[in-house]
């Protein structure tokens, strides 16, 4: 009789410390995410033969609702993008319009980086349209981190044929992401550095994203502020505020 | 001694040397007419287009052509026009950043070519004003002109302003709102319904290009050959960033057109040439038989065969030399007076040739080098012909010519 309760104790711990690989994604969206955030970024894009430096302000509450404006260039000051749910809403000030961006060009880039509107959007899919499966342990930037693949579920619509994600096993950090299409080939990294303090989370404060089939082309993505858990006004993420976001 | 012989001779038989000389003037006249207005009506077609729009050679970035994106974009630098301009025939060259976006106003929206134009220079080779039917031409960065097409799409007139959305160089947004100075009728259909004119400068601002263009256009000086242009501007450009092209090259659809319809101009040519062989060959074939008697008392006393050949020979080249020479002087004052003074395609066809952005003047062909290509082909027509006496001369038994 003892020993059966000493072994199922035994069952409990262990289905505590080995924590399934669903919950382990969820962790490390929840941890950058919290219940709501606020960043200042530099966006640097990088061409072969150009590149181009942005600064933007970034305010999002739950997965669902984002908002960012651009403070630098000059010319592009003023610039607004508000994603509620999966639309994509974009203020002008040299036009004075607010535009939605139809689904044709949702797989366009983002501001001319690396990005596409679609990423923006889609940022919630990580959890709900893969599944996951712990591929094992490997060290990324010096941290131990899990290997994760991930497959899309039937049905799922998305443009990737596999993730593979590396988070880090002790402050659940996305240190590295593979985009994979549908034949198997990497088509696109994220790979995050420089981990900082933010807020009294331990983050990485760099994110730099590279298309693999155009040599010499990245965007770094560089977080110089970061707070989680403020109270955000409601209207921030409604499109009548757009033309008055600073 | 022979020439003054082969010069009486042919006048002994004058009716026959008129009859061959009369068929080698038409031949000459007829073909040369045709021909320089049929190249008359393509130079102007080419002009037409070319001249004023895509420019006889261009330079790009390499690759740009294929895949016509504003990242293609390059700088023209002092140096790189600089030695562009120092090749001979390169009469200007006119910087010019084109991109693609949406126009809107109100509910509408259309997609428009976006053309930045340096305006000082593009007056130098062409009145831009002319085509201005409404308005005028832009004075700011923020005034646009547009085609007529795109004016009655949107059903909007001179001080209207319309919004721009695109995306500029390396995917920089690229909006603005702007003012219409002006409404231009680019004599094509398809270009008035498309196309948008700006400043240079206003347009790199707003595709975020500062100082960068897509393209260079050429105008090449009248009478510089295309293609030995088009090599000389490679000699002095780096070709492993830039591609040179001609239009021949841009627009294949004009160039095949031309080259077919050319074909069957070369045709009918070619069948008159035919005729006026036969024509020849009659005349000579008559001559040969008639001056058998003649022929055989020269060679009895003693003159050789060789020398006889040679004066019959003479004899043909100088019938058709006037012949050629005659049909070249009556036809040329026709060819001036219509290619100063065009043949205008009447009524519906004019139209026609209108909407299909050529206008419906037919200038006609003078450049020398038509008339001295026929020339030397009748010429060598009739060279040719003059085989048969040759051969009939040295078969020639004077005892047997003599006896008939």
């Amino acid at each position: 009789m003892k020993s059966i309760a000493f072994l199922a104790i035994l069952i409990v711990a262990n289905f505590c410390t080995a924590q399934s690989a669903e919950d382990i994604v969820k962790k490390a969206d929840q941890k950058y995410r919290g219940n709501s955030s606020y960043a200042e970024l530099t966006i640097d894009i990088v061409r072969p033969k150009w590149s181009k430096e942005m600064k933007m302000k970034f305010w999002s509450k739950g997965s669902k609702y984002s908002v960012s404006v651009v403070e630098t260039p000059a010319k592009e000051k003023g610039i607004v993008f508000l994603m509620r749910d999966k639309e994509v809403w974009n203020y002008l000030p040299t036009i004075d319009r607010t535009v939605k961006f139809p689904p044709s060009m949702m797989l366009q880039n983002w501001m001319g980086t690396d990005l596409t509107n679609d990423d923006l959007v889609k940022q919630s899919s990580l959890i709900t349209d893969y599944n996951k499966k712990l591929l094992g342990e490997e060290d990324k930037e010096g941290y131990t981190c899990w290997k994760i693949e991930l497959t899309p579920k039937e049905n799922a619509a998305v443009v990737w044929g596999k993730i593979i994600i590396w988070i880090d096993k002790a402050e659940y950090m996305q240190m590295q992401t593979d985009f994979y299409d549908e034949d198997g080939f990497l088509i696109n990294q994220m790979i995050a550095s420089d981990v900082k303090v933010f807020d009294n989370k331990k983050l990485p404060s760099k994110l730099k994203v590279v298309p693999i089939d155009k040599p010499g082309q990245y965007t770094m993505i560089i977080y110089d502020d970061w707070k989680f858990d403020l109270s955000i006004p409601e209207r921030y993420f409604t499109t009548n505020y757009m033309d008055r976001l600073k | 001694m022979i020439f003054k012989l082969a010069w009486r001779n042919i006048w002994r038989n004058k009716r026959r040397s008129v009859i061959t000389l009369i068929s080698v003037l038409i031949a000459v006249f007829l073909s040369i007419l045709t021909r320089s207005m049929q190249l008359g009506t393509y130079e102007h077609m080419i002009d037409n287009v070319v001249g004023s729009y895509t420019g006889y050679v261009q330079i790009h970035s390499k690759g740009y052509w294929n895949e016509r994106s504003i990242d293609n974009a390059f700088l023209a630098n002092d140096s790189l026009m600089h030695n562009v301009s120092n090749v001979k025939g390169v009469e200007t060259v006119l910087p010019r950043l084109e991109n693609y976006g949406l126009l809107s106003s109100g509910d509408l929206t259309k997609v428009v070519g976006i053309n930045g134009i340096d305006l000082k220079k593009e007056l130098e080779i062409q009145d831009i004003n002319s085509k201005i039917i409404e308005g005028t031409l832009f004075k700011n960065q923020n005034d646009i002109v547009i085609g007529k097409g795109v004016a009655s799409y949107f059903n909007v007139g001179v001080n209207d302003t319309l919004v721009f959305l695109g995306q500029g160089y390396h995917g920089m947004l690229a909006s603005g709102k702007f003012n219409i100075s002006g409404i231009i009728d680019l004599k094509s259909p398809v270009l008035n319904k498309s196309t948008v004119l700006q400043s240079l400068q206003g347009a790199q601002y707003l595709f975020s290009a500062p100082e960068l263009v897509t393209s260079l256009v050429i105008d090449k000086k009248e009478n510089t050959g295309l293609h030995e242009l088009q090599k000389a501007i490679e000699g002095v450009v780096d070709n492993n960033t830039f591609e040179v092209m001609n239009w021949e090259q841009m627009i294949p659809e004009l160039h095949q057109a031309i080259l077919a319809d050319s074909v069957g101009g070369m045709l009918m040519v070619a069948i008159l040439y035919m005729i006026l062989t036969f024509g020849i060959f009659g005349t000579v074939l008559m001559m040969t038989q008639e001056r058998k008697f003649e022929f055989g008392v020269l060679v009895s006393i003693g003159m050789k065969k060789a020398k006889l050949i040679f004066m019959v020979f003479i004899e043909t080249v100088f019938l058709s030399l006037i012949g050629v020479l005659s049909g070249v002087i009556l036809a040329y004052p026709i060819m001036l007076w219509k290619h100063y003074d065009p043949l205008v395609l009447p009524g519906t066809e004019g139209k026609m040739m209108e909407n299909f952005g050529f206008s419906p003047e037919m200038p006609f062909y003078i450049q020398p080098d038509l008339a001295v290509t026929h020339a030397l082909l009748i010429f060598a027509i009739a060279v040719i012909i003059t085989i048969y006496p040759i051969l009939v001369i040295k078969k020639l038994n004077p005892l047997e010519a003599m006896r008939g």
